[in-house]
């Protein structure tokens, strides 16, 4: 999920000025805007321009200026082929580096290593190209001369720096992979039907694999993972993920990654441009942003999508959470856009084409109402199953209506929904109603199962399921007993969607709402304690927080009888300020630390060495 | 154009202080800087900055504030001590107690005649400091809370300090507080700590705060008249443009503000101004050089912006020292460094074979420490200078207390060493230390402005001081030495610029070069002609002829055509990140048709080459 703030424009349209690209500074707060005359470092936090300079007439920024942490400073290309130099303490005094071959980019901070990449596809390290920059770079053997470098990315996988290089050739497209540590190239084709590629984006998902992003001229949105497995076969599968209406007369820059689960595109909504926001998981739309310009390119860096309009830059901050699929489809619902979803279990026929023996075990499932029976029909059809079968097969209506079946309080097989439940592999939309069924049975350890194990719980149910244990905390406030905790830490630890989570929790009384917040309140003082024992996470106990005050602002406002509890969760608060506090400083001091370690870490920082200089 | 095999090592592991407190000499414009490690550095600000004088340290003594009182430099520290420095021998004078603990402000009368200083018992005590001495003379009321800023008013008899969460005006006729400023509290329990103040000569009273504030306070009726939230943390310091139109302010983030006084409708009123984010770190002190504003702190970097220009250039000083901390045994090929506590000899690394022209050799055999030598426990001064013998026999280092030097005996497969201290009698400490090239003296430059002429024995390791002859100046330090090859001849440079050169065959002084306006940074004897190199701080290269006793004709006409100094007007070869910087050494490299000169600064090396035949 994303939530995204206004939007801030940082530098004024002009139309004079051609955008070349924007980079992250080394402060945390700032960008490096290049246009082809100028550079300017802004500060997103102060909203001001920091510094600015500007090459002389004549000249072009070709590429976007990036900082290098190697020797503090930025660097950027003029005319394809002079690296220029500067750093803060010597701003005006430009140090140049010609080099041979015209340079497509300056990648920064790849594996603490800035990597320049000529146009031939070759890629050499930045410090290397300061210290003889007269060397031939050798042609990339997949790129030739007339083939065009439209994007690349730097990601290091497994300890590799892997550079993605997306090239043109004669109206198709190609990927070039480059290990810069085996020094080896790898050639993929990008190719989808008679389609043309309109844009794409790289990401690295925790450091193990490389999702490639793909639009298409149809309006189709492709991921593709590239592992090493890709890198041995050379091909990659095409997953659908949505389709959009295109813009037309569009750039390259329609479409960036916002996190692992989420991508941003530029589309068309009712012949209004806006930039729409997808879920890779299930292709699901979650936001919409209108009011921007027709001519837009979109990027993102860190927090922000940075909007680039006609000249002019703004960027509108977001914040991204993990994705699941209850509270992805009521967003989608909410935006209220037909998609192409992607088709995940339509082979459920073939999972009953299975053994002789297994179909009667089936039809005991179907049609048995004796509890042993049923019992021991599941685990022989379990255990008949491969993974992928299994997978398919609690997806299958068979399993739906059994636990339909079950849950039926003349019938209540709580040890069968347990059996079901320890698979992992259930999802709550297979039997909608069977949180409610173990409330209304009040089985505590069922319901302490279904909460562990049973997936995609919507916002609804687990505010029931908050219900069932305000009543128990308030009946039994002073003699808690461990299991009622690890509950509640288990529904604070699930995932939900902040918009539906509201209005599911407003559903709760004021009374209601106070014990919650007490019980909130004492596992936040305990969070600052190292307990091993708490379930949950601190930011979802600020999450709950917030979100009980903020559906619930006007009653609490009126209605003395929260104030106490306000007063010791403010009590709570302002100690976790200050150890926050202390935290931030510490964070600083480490981070200065961590910056003075990566400067040591550069290659070229030799203990001894001897030289010969010619004077 | 000239080959040469050069090491690139970084076995020396100098660690720079942070800057503590700054102080600028109103006569002389010269800014003493005092570390963290409690030294105190001088630093001439005329033309390129450099360190003239450095006057080290103590162990568990800190700096805490620093005033110049004409040509006198007087500091206080958390020990509880006032102590002045005699700058001519770069040493403390004398040291008073405070008699309230620890000292945390420091401010100087207008009439000069007295300083305030405010105490960790809460306490301002008035010292007198005519007569070339710093006596007690009284104490205001106590108050509670330590004082942490002071500051005096240009009229003389009002003085503001502040306190944890309270500035105090006192009347110094009186002794007693006259007014009382609360500061707010941002957050309820936690103290707000003023740690610096300005006065301007309009009674406004600017405060900065440990909660990021500076205010703006009519100190008339000592109510507020501005606030601003600009600093992350701390305000650590403020100072003012000479016109008061203008203030700065400094503290716990890389940001240094400016304030200026502008016109608004019928009254003038301050508004935020320029920020400066030149440091990386925390910038603990400010101060105005002529038309420099200059500010330091914990990157150890003296940063100077020019105050009227707004976006002007700025200059990054590095905390490296002028001195070399460096020597060298050519003939062992070891490197001597110098550190606050302890010497390290290491043997050069050799190679076998070149790579690649151009780029670094393959290094057969890695560096070794060979020694290591500390300094007692008990002695609680840092080391001032040290040197090595060409030879590699001889080791010697000074502190402000002590000499001591020793005889090295290193096995030629660098395993066995043995290291013995000698004796020698009548040794004072040095300021500078220097062998001669064919290590049978050591010359000692001491803090008593003399020259001390040491005989060494390399069969008996024994010394023996043969002469003591008297530098030309009893007013302040010799700090260059050099040598000539033939061991003949002696050249010894003073901070004021005078330089005499001694013959060291008979022990006579054998003639004084020309003063100069500028003060000498370098020097070297010409290793064929019978000439003294020396350059100076502007960057000027004068060549000596000894047998004319003159300038060198080279000299001349290179002064003929240029107006400019020397090496003002030219560029260094090797690509430097820092401003220009002095010269620290000169080296002489000769080919059958000419030879190259190489002038070597922390910016770059400069070189000249002139024609032989």
């Amino acid at each position: 999920m994303a939530s995204f703030g206004s939007k801030v424009t940082l530098l004024q349209k002009t139309l004079n000025r051609q955008f070349v690209g924007i980079s992250l500074d080394k402060r945390e707060d700032n960008v490096i805007v290049t246009f082809e005359n100028n550079v300017t470092i802004y500060d997103t936090y102060n909203k001001r321009v920091v510094q600015s300079w500007s090459v002389s007439r004549g000249q072009k920024i070709t590429s976007p200026t990036i900082y290098n942490k190697d020797d503090d400073e930025y660097a950027f290309v003029v005319n394809g082929k002079v690296i220029h130099t500067n750093s803060e303490d010597n701003f005006d005094k430009l140090e140049k580096f010609t080099v041979n071959c015209p340079i497509h980019s300056i990648l920064p901070d790849c594996n603490n290593e800035s990597l320049v990449v000529f146009t031939n596809g070759q890629v050499v390290l930045l410090s290397k190209v300061f210290e003889n920059p007269k060397f031939e770079p050798q042609p990339n053997s997949h790129i030739s001369e007339q083939d065009q470098i439209i994007d690349c990315q730097a990601f290091v996988v497994n300890n590799q720096s892997l550079i993605m290089l997306l090239c043109k050739s004669a109206g198709k497209h190609f990927l070039v992979i480059y290990n810069t540590n085996t020094e080896e190239n790898m050639k993929l084709s990008v190719e989808y039907s008679s389609c043309q590629l309109c844009s794409a984006c790289f990401h690295s998902t925790t450091n193990q694999t490389i999702v490639f992003v793909s639009l298409w001229d149809n309006g189709m949105i492709f991921k593709s993972i590239i592992t090493s497995q890709t890198l041995q076969t050379k091909t990659f599968d095409y997953t659908k993920v949505a389709n959009v209406a295109l813009l037309q007369d569009t750039s390259f820059s329609l479409l960036t990654q916002l996190s692992e689960d989420l991508i941003a595109v530029v589309c068309q909504e009712n012949e209004k441009t806006c930039i729409a926001i997808y879920d890779l998981q299930f292709g699901l739309c979650h936001h919409k942003i209108f009011n921007v310009s027709q001519n837009l390119q979109i990027q993102a860096l860190r927090d922000q999508v940075v909007l680039i309009e006609n000249g002019g830059i703004s960027s509108i901050p977001f914040k991204t959470n993990p994705v699941n699929l209850m509270s992805a489809y009521k967003k989608e619902n909410e935006n209220s856009i037909k998609l192409n979803q992607v088709s995940w279990s339509t082979n459920t026929s073939k999972v009953l084409e299975t053994k002789k023996s297994t179909e009667k075990h089936m039809s005991i499932l179907i049609s048995s109402l004796d509890a042993s029976q049923l019992v021991k029909s599941w685990k022989a059809v379990w255990k008949s199953q491969s993974e992928s079968q299994r997978q398919v097969f609690v997806l299958s209506p068979i399993v739906s209506q059994l636990l339909i079946r079950i849950t039926d309080d003349n019938l209540w097989l709580s040890e069968l929904i347990e059996i079901i439940l320890s698979t992992g592999l259930v999802s709550s939309s297979i039997c909608p109603q069977l949180i409610q069924k173990v409330l209304k049975h009040e089985d505590l350890s069922l319901l302490s199962i279904c909460l562990k194990q049973l997936q995609n719980i919507s916002e609804t149910d687990l505010v029931l399921c908050l219900d069932f244990f305000i009543k128990s905390e308030k009946l039994q406030t002073k003699a808690r007993n461990n299991e009622e905790d690890e509950f509640l830490e288990t529904i604070l630890s699930l995932p939900y969607n902040e918009s539906n989570m509201r209005d599911a929790v407003g559903a709760l009384s004021l009374t209601q709402i106070v014990v919650f917040l007490e019980a909130l309140n004492v596992r936040l003082g305990k969070c600052s304690l190292k307990s091993d024992k708490l379930v949950v996470s601190w930011d979802q106990i600020i999450s709950w927080i917030c979100l009980l005050l903020d559906a619930h602002f006007t009653q609490i406002v009126v209605s003395p009888e929260s104030w106490e509890v306000l007063v010791k969760l403010q009590e709570t608060v302002n100690t976790q300020v200050e150890i926050f506090q202390e935290i931030y400083e510490i964070n600083i001091l480490l981070t200065k630390l961590q910056e003075s370690f990566r400067r040591s870490r550069k290659p070229n920082r030799f203990t001894y060495r001897i030289e010969q200089w010619t004077i | 154009m000239s080959s040469q095999i050069v090491h690139r090592c970084r076995l020396f592991d100098y660690t720079p202080s942070a800057v503590q407190c700054m102080a600028v000499s109103k006569l002389s414009h010269d800014l003493a800087v005092a570390r963290s490690d409690g030294s105190i550095e001088i630093w001439n600000t005329c033309g390129n900055w450099f360190i003239k004088m450095v006057i080290p340290g103590m162990k568990d003594r800190s700096v805490e504030c620093l005033v110049w009182i004409g040509n006198r430099l007087i500091s206080g520290g958390l020990h509880g001590d006032i102590s002045e420095y005699d700058l001519s021998s770069a040493s403390a004078k004398n040291s008073v107690d405070s008699y309230g603990g620890a000292v945390w402000c420091m401010a100087l009368s207008p009439d000069e005649n007295q300083i305030a200083i405010g105490c960790e018992d809460g306490s301002v005590k008035i010292f007198d400091v005519t007569d070339k001495s710093v006596s007690y003379e009284r104490t205001f009321d106590k108050q509670e809370g330590r004082i942490l800023s002071i500051a005096w008013h240009a009229g003389g008899d009002i003085l503001v300090t502040g306190s944890v969460d309270v500035i105090r005006m006192w009347s110094t006729i009186t002794g007693r507080a006259i007014q009382r400023i609360t500061i707010d509290r941002q957050m309820k329990n936690v103290e707000t700590i003023v740690w610096c103040l300005l006065v301007l000569s309009n009674f406004t009273i600017v405060s900065g705060d440990s909660s990021g504030r500076v205010q703006f306070w009519d100190g008339k009726n000592a109510s507020q008249l501005q606030s601003f939230q600009v600093h992350r943390a701390d305000v650590l310091s403020l100072c003012s443009h000479p016109d008061e139109r203008s203030v700065y302010a400094s503290g716990v983030d890389p940001r240094v503000i400016q304030f200026s006084l502008v016109p608004d409708e019928d009254r003038m009123s301050w508004v935020k101004g320029n920020m400066k984010l030149k440091h990386t770190h925390d910038v603990r002190a400010l101060a105005v050089v002529r038309d420099k504003l200059v500010s330091g702190g914990v990157d150890t970097n003296i940063m100077t912006n020019f105050l009227d220009k707004q976006n002007g250039k700025f200059q990054r000083i590095y905390s490296f020292p002028s001195k070399s901390l460096v020597s060298f045994a050519a003939d062992k090929r070891g490197i001597l460094f110098q550190y606050s506590d302890k010497l390290e000899l290491w043997s050069l690394a050799t190679s076998a074979y070149c790579k690649d022209l151009n780029r670094s050799f393959e290094i057969d055999e890695e560096p070794v420490k060979l020694l290591e030598i500390r300094k007692p426990k008990s002695d609680l001064d840092q080391i001032v200078c040290s040197s090595v013998s060409k030879c590699g026999r001889w080791i010697a280092y000074s502190t402000t207390k002590t000499i001591r030097f020793y005889h090295v005996t290193i096995s030629n497969d660098d395993v066995t060493i043995n290291l013995q201290r000698v004796k020698c009698v009548g040794l004072t400490p040095a300021h500078s230390l220097l062998f001669t090239r064919d290590s049978n003296r050591l010359i000692i430059s001491t803090n008593t402005h003399k020259l001390l002429i040491v005989q060494l024995d390399s069969e008996t390791d024994a010394a023996r001081l043969v002469q003591i002859l008297p530098t030309k100046s009893h007013t302040c330090l010799s700090h260059l030495l050099a040598t000539s090859i033939d061991s003949r001849f002696l050249a010894v440079g003073n901070l004021e610029s005078e330089i005499c050169v001694y013959d060291l065959t008979n022990m006579t002084e054998f003639c004084t070069l020309p003063r100069a306006t500028c003060i000498p940074t370098a020097m070297m004897f010409h290793p064929t002609l019978n000439t003294l190199l020396v350059t100076y701080h502007d960057m000027q290269v004068f060549e000596f002829c000894l047998t004319k006793k003159g300038y060198s004709n080279w000299t001349k006409h290179i002064h003929m055509l240029k107006r400019l100094p020397l090496l003002e007007s030219i560029h260094p070869v090797s690509r430097g990140h820092s401003n220009r910087a002095i010269i620290n050494r000169i080296n002489c490299i000769q080919t059958d048709e000419s030879e190259e000169l190489h002038f070597v600064s922390r910016s770059g090396i400069y070189v000249l080459e002139r024609v032989t035949i």
